[in-house]
């Protein structure tokens, strides 16, 4: 287990974890702004682009908000140094001590949610995070003069 | 409905398709789909999207689980139709955030749609016979080839190279050869050449089409041969250089060739050699040719291969003449339109996106318009004769060769 006041849990599980959600929160905010409001005339949304978007922040949301519940119900391993986790600290002033009665089904639901987001990466849209690096390199391994 | 061969897009071009983000910044300035036409389909996203659904269709997962989609015949044409639309600009290249080497995608989309009894368009099997019974595009004799050449001043010395061994190989190409309104492209690089002493020659009439018309159409395997006969007679002239005055076969040339065997010598484009000659002196432009000038660029010469700024010292070092910018220019400049064999095949496309260029040369309010490519001449001179601009259309080597 992860030492409660160790240095792991204060900057890499609760800050580290809580900045790079915070960060996708605001590319992915940005990104659904974007796309269904102010729709510009190149972007074309369709029923994978949606999803993709919206399963992201389902997760993102959810990691924020289970990190809430487990400090506002005061659950083991989110009750020492609660303000590293600066996000899930601000959604847990919020809510009600008795929401960590249902920390552990919402556990289980985000754990649930990120594996399948996992898995829906390959058969998505998502996949150009792994291929596009992959193509960059490739293409600048390749000699102009020859192409194929 | 048909099975489709998937074995000419291999690992590479696979993972190009997924690599796509969707992102459509492409579609904006894509000269066939985004602005001479509202198609998405013919839009770099749109021809990605299509011919990933379909190949997934056969042979993705929910096909291995569910049995294959098969496309219907009408689908499948209408997706060969739309990327026969591209011009292989290379515009989509530039604006990918993906840094997705486009203009190699559409070119192997065609040799899949080729390998599939899908292309070229049926327009284009004129030229192709042509090449292939003439050994050029225009369906002219091997015998004029190299009659262009008569023209030229009687103190200009163009040697046979195949029999009497040059310094420098110019290889004229087709158009420049047998095009009369293009000739003049020829005579001028010829002139320009001799006047700054270089020992050139041609192939005269053995040089045999580069074959850039076949390849930009996916017509691959079709230009071995040719190839390999061209490189054959490169290696008995055996120059040092090899100097192309039409920008696609440079990119022929320099880009496609060294798949089928070794040149003996490199391959420059005429602008890179004069620009050399003119750095370091031997050429010394000296007459004023009074006008303002801009300067189009063309695909093949800039997005393709790099070259920008050596046609402009070219033209900065013309006394009298003023240089003046479009606003889109060098790796945003528009495409004239006739390339990737769509002049051929879908001329009032090509005339429309050239019309799109020539309003960008006239309002810069410049009076000449120069290129460096035979074709970018012909399509953008159609234009301004059509619509009476009062443009006048050069190739920048009669520029430079007035100015002499």
């Amino acid at each position: 287990m992860i030492d409660e006041g160790g240095w792991a849990k204060l900057w890499v599980r609760d800050f580290g974890f809580e900045l790079a959600g915070a960060m996708m929160l605001v590319g992915l905010t940005i990104a659904a702004v974007r796309r269904f409001i102010l729709r510009p005339r190149i972007v074309r949304t369709e029923l994978p682009d949606a999803a993709s978007i919206l399963f992201l922040l389902a997760v993102v949301l959810g990691g924020f908000i289970l990190e809430g519940m487990g400090i506002a119900g005061g659950i083991p391993g989110h009750t020492q140094d609660i303000e590293y986790s600066f996000l899930g600290y601000a959604i847990s002033l919020v809510l009600p001590a008795s929401s960590g009665d249902w920390y552990d089904a919402a556990w289980l639901i985000h754990g649930i949610m990120s594996a399948l987001l996992i898995a829906y990466i390959p058969f998505s849209k998502l996949f150009h995070m792994i291929a596009t690096p992959i193509v960059i390199e490739l293409e600048g391994m390749m000699s102009k003069e020859v192409r194929r | 409905m048909k099975k489709l061969d998937i074995s000419k897009l291999d690992v590479l071009a696979l993972m190009r398709f997924d690599a796509c983000t969707r992102c459509g910044e492409c579609t904006a300035t894509c000269p066939t789909g985004g602005e001479a036409q509202d198609v998405e389909l013919v839009t770099p996203r749109g021809k990605i999207l299509r011919l990933r659904e379909f190949y997934k269709g056969q042979y993705g997962l929910r096909a291995r689980l569910l049995g294959p989609k098969y496309q219907s015949d009408a689908d499948l044409d209408e997706l060969a139709k739309r990327a026969y639309e591209c011009t292989i600009c290379g515009q989509c290249k530039t604006v990918c955030p993906a840094h997705l080497d486009t203009i190699d995608m559409w070119e192997n989309m065609r040799e899949f749609l080729v390998s599939n009894g899908l292309g070229p368009m049926p327009e284009h099997q004129q030229i192709v016979k042509s090449i292939e019974n003439y050994d050029n595009p225009w369906m002219q004799p091997r015998t004029q080839r190299s009659r262009w050449a008569r023209k030229l001043d009687k103190d200009i010395t163009v040697k046979d190279s195949l029999k009497e061994h040059s310094d420098v190989l110019y290889f004229v190409g087709c158009t420049a050869a047998y095009d009369p309104n293009i000739r003049n492209m020829a005579l001028d690089t010829a002139t320009v050449l001799s006047k700054a002493g270089i020992d050139f020659g041609t192939l005269g009439n053995e040089e045999g089409c580069c074959g850039s018309t076949m390849l930009r159409t996916g017509l691959r395997e079709q230009v071995r041969k040719m190839a390999e006969g061209n490189i054959a007679r490169f290696e008995q002239a055996a120059p040092s250089m090899i100097v192309t005055s039409c920008a696609g076969c440079y990119k022929t040339l320099r880009q496609d060739y060294p798949m089928f065997g070794k040149l003996p010598a490199k391959v420059v484009h005429i602008t890179t050699l004069v620009d050399e000659l003119l750095r370091s002196g031997k050429l010394v432009p000296t007459k004023r040719v009074e006008g303002t000038v801009t300067f189009h660029d063309p695909c093949h010469l800039g997005r393709h291969n790099d070259l920008y700024d050596e046609p402009r010292r070219i033209l900065g070092s013309i006394p009298g003449l003023k240089v003046v910018e479009m606003e889109r220019n060098r790796e945003e400049a528009r495409c004239c339109g006739a390339g990737g064999g769509v002049k051929t095949a879908f001329p009032d496309l090509a005339g429309k996106i050239s019309a799109l260029r020539v309003e960008d040369a006239e309002r810069t309010g410049a009076g000449i318009l120069t290129t460096s490519c035979p074709f970018c001449y012909q399509s953008l001179k159609a234009t301004i004769d059509a619509k009476g601009s009062k443009l006048r259309m050069t190739d920048l080597m009669e520029l430079l060769r007035t100015s002499l």
